[in-house]
């Protein structure tokens, strides 16, 4: 259930940050091509040495114990979630009474 | 408390870096900790990795890379010789193997012949063991009928492995094949240099995703003709600013991956040794060391605290979002009570 929920919290973030976040990647990939594999090096390294030491760390622990870190964690996300939704919608509705065009 | 546990476990993890770069200090050509292998990284990223048989064992260790993609079910091929022994046309035989490792189901999925001249098409077993699944020995049954006009060496065995991560697993060297026409067995004791064909099996790999490809081919090209065609559409190659903002992102799902998964080996590529090494740190169970009793305990221990955060992070959600109608009185507020609001000529005092 919790991981059914980050999966698709994840993918609708991956798409919507990607979709917003193309033609910056486009214009810094075809202007900045050493800097575009920089970060492409960065990535991989902190994703593949980093993300995979720590996750196979985790794995040491017991099942049980694992299920009560991910239920902290899915509540954790959740909560900032659905805290920063509620702010943002709150100044954007401020933002839109005070231009008071009308 | 918090602080005493982040502590230990800053502690835990400097002493973990400290041992791995002791260990990786004394690099040998066949290095061998208990728990700590290096393997020979095969130069291809098809199903099978890499091949390790000590010289004084009876078992070889196999590191399946099940993640690369097409072949289905992530079959991982064990291959078997027959040496000596004639395997004759229409005879049906039983194989009884031993394998070792974290398995998903031991079934069998195909068998496939080879000799000098080629390979036979993929039968499936007449007959086999129950499946079963879980980390440890397994000994697996199955029964075949050799196909007619056909006179093998060798014969390779799929087995039906996990199929999202990587994994270790140990194949004895010895199995015995039963003639069910006559009733004779024969143990038959493999060498080293039978087991290591890896680029047979890249080769049969790489011939059946061409199939598969082919076949792809032909589906959209012919049989689909008003399927739209979007092969123009290209999105960009590299999202180098997306994949850094998604970045703790994609490294928090990753952990829950981690979180959900089976204990598993985990494969380094380690470049200050050369570019034909991989580190694999196979699954540590620390039960086994300190025993059933004490990893309760400490599993108790570090779900009380947990239970603890979580009362915590609880109270302060609570707090946060009642105290959140405040904002939403906010808004009806007039302006000049509005926050930060000062008067431009202060009265008053």
């Amino acid at each position: 259930m919790a991981k059914a929920i980050f999966n698709v919290f994840f993918k609708v973030i991956n798409a919507i940050i990607s979709v917003i976040l193309y033609p910056i990647n486009a214009l810094v990939s075809g202007v900045f091509p050493d800097f575009a594999e920089m970060i492409a090096t960065f990535n991989y390294v902190l994703d593949n040495y980093i993300g995979n030491g720590v996750a196979y760390f985790f794995n040491i622990l017991p099942p049980t114990c694992r299920g009560i870190v991910l239920l902290y964690l899915t509540l954790l996300v959740a909560y900032y979630t659905v805290s920063a939704s509620i702010h943002a919608i709150l100044k954007i509705y401020t933002i839109i009474k005070n231009i008071k065009f009308w | 408390m918090k602080k005493h546990l982040k502590k230990i476990l800053m502690f835990a993890l400097i002493c973990l870096s400290f041992f791995l770069v002791d260990t990786l200090i004394v690099k040998a050509d066949n290095i061998y900790i208990p728990w700590l292998q290096l393997h020979y990284r095969n130069s291809s990223n098809v199903t099978i990795k890499s091949v390790s048989c000590e010289d004084n064992s009876d078992w070889c260790y196999l590191t399946v890379n099940s993640s690369s993609g097409t072949i289905a079910m992530g079959s991982g091929g064990l291959v078997y010789n027959n040496g000596n022994y004639n395997l004759v046309s229409g005879h049906e035989y039983q194989v009884d193997v031993t394998v070792e490792g974290i398995f998903n189901s031991t079934n069998v999925s195909s068998i496939q012949f080879g000799n000098s001249s080629g390979y036979s098409s993929y039968i499936t077993p007449t007959e086999q063991s129950k499946t079963t699944s879980g980390n440890g020995v397994f000994y697996v049954s199955f029964k075949f009928t050799m196909p007619s006009n056909f006179s093998t060496d060798s014969f390779f065995v799929f087995f039906s492995v996990g199929n999202n991560y990587i994994q270790t697993f140990g194949l004895k060297r010895s199995f015995t094949i039963t003639d069910l026409y006559d009733g004779t067995s024969v143990v038959i004791n493999q060498n080293t240099t039978i087991i290591n064909q890896n680029d047979i099996i890249i080769d049969q790999n790489q011939q059946t995703n061409e199939e598969l490809g082919d076949l792809n081919d032909n589906i959209t090209s012919e049989e689909m003709p008003d399927t739209p065609d979007f092969s123009d559409i290209e999105l960009a190659d590299d999202t180098p600013i997306s994949d850094l903002v998604l970045m703790p992102i994609n490294y928090l799902n990753k952990l829950i991956n981690a979180f959900s998964n089976q204990c598993s080996p985990y494969v380094l590529d380690f470049g200050i040794l050369g570019s034909d090494y991989t580190l694999t740190l196979p699954c540590i169970k620390v039960e086994n060391w300190i025993g059933t009793t004490a990893w309760n305990i400490v599993d108790a221990l570090i779900c009380f605290f947990m239970a603890y955060e979580i009362g915590m992070l609880a109270v302060m959600i609570f707090n946060d979002w009642t105290s959140m109608r405040d904002t939403y009185d906010s808004l009806y507020q007039p302006k000049h009570e509005d926050k930060g609001y000062q008067p431009k000529h202060g009265g008053g005092d």
